[in-house]
């Protein structure tokens, strides 16, 4: 089966994300362990990684578009959307007690903050898994 | 175990109607050719207005593109 525009677009997000952000996330929890932690530098790593995202997204999305027929979110699309939506909606849910946990133990805001955008990510992710799995899979 | 599952003829009927392909079928009633892709592997269930849409152009009524399945598994 040929991937429609939609599935091509989750893929590149999900590549995308999953790469970058993965570094960053190793990055930062490298010098967490190292005891290397600097603020500003971590700032200045973040606003470079959401640039780089922002860059990829867009010359990658411009190039499927130029390749691939362009077509408008249907009924399907909308569907499998909102099991993502749902399915990203528990892990967020779910996820949010490990920053309440770090609060609780006393961990540093630097990293507490961290954990949070960790699980906006991944929620992200499952989000894009779950429309992967339903194109695939049918639904 | 019940499993649900409908059925369609919405490949015999494409070609039954001068050979038409997903593409033109997806444009005419609104969807993408992945989404009329599914629905003939039967992995997809179209919504009723859709349905209807389909099986109007096609000029039959609904039951003769879709058939429900209530099979009883044990």
């Amino acid at each position: 089966m040929n991937k429609s525009f939609q599935e091509k677009s989750i893929w590149i997000s999900l590549v995308t994300i999953s790469l970058i952000f993965g570094c960053y996330f190793l990055r930062v929890f490298r010098m967490a362990t190292q005891d290397e932690m600097n603020v500003t530098e971590s700032i200045v790593l973040l606003v470079s990684v959401i640039v780089m995202v922002i860059i990829v997204e867009v010359v990658s999305h411009i190039i499927l578009a130029l390749r691939t027929r362009q077509e408008a979110k249907d009924e399907r699309d909308r569907l499998i959307e909102l099991k993502a939506t749902r399915n990203a909606y528990f892990v967020l849910a779910f996820g949010i007690f490990l920053p309440i946990a770090c609060i609780a133990v006393s961990v540093r805001p630097f990293i507490v903050a961290h954990v949070i955008m960790f699980i906006f990510v991944l929620s992200e992710i499952a989000s894009f898994l779950t429309q992967l799995f339903y194109y695939r899979r049918g639904i | 175990m019940n499993k649900n599952e409908i059925t369609n003829r919405v490949r015999r009927l494409r070609f039954d109607n001068g050979e038409l392909t997903q593409q033109q079928l997806a444009d005419r009633v609104g969807v993408t050719r992945q989404t009329i892709i599914a629905i003939e592997a039967g992995k997809y269930a179209p919504s009723l207005p859709l349905a209807f849409k389909i099986a109007r152009t096609f000029g039959v009524s609904i039951e003769q593109v879709f058939e429900y399945e209530d099979e009883e598994i044990t």
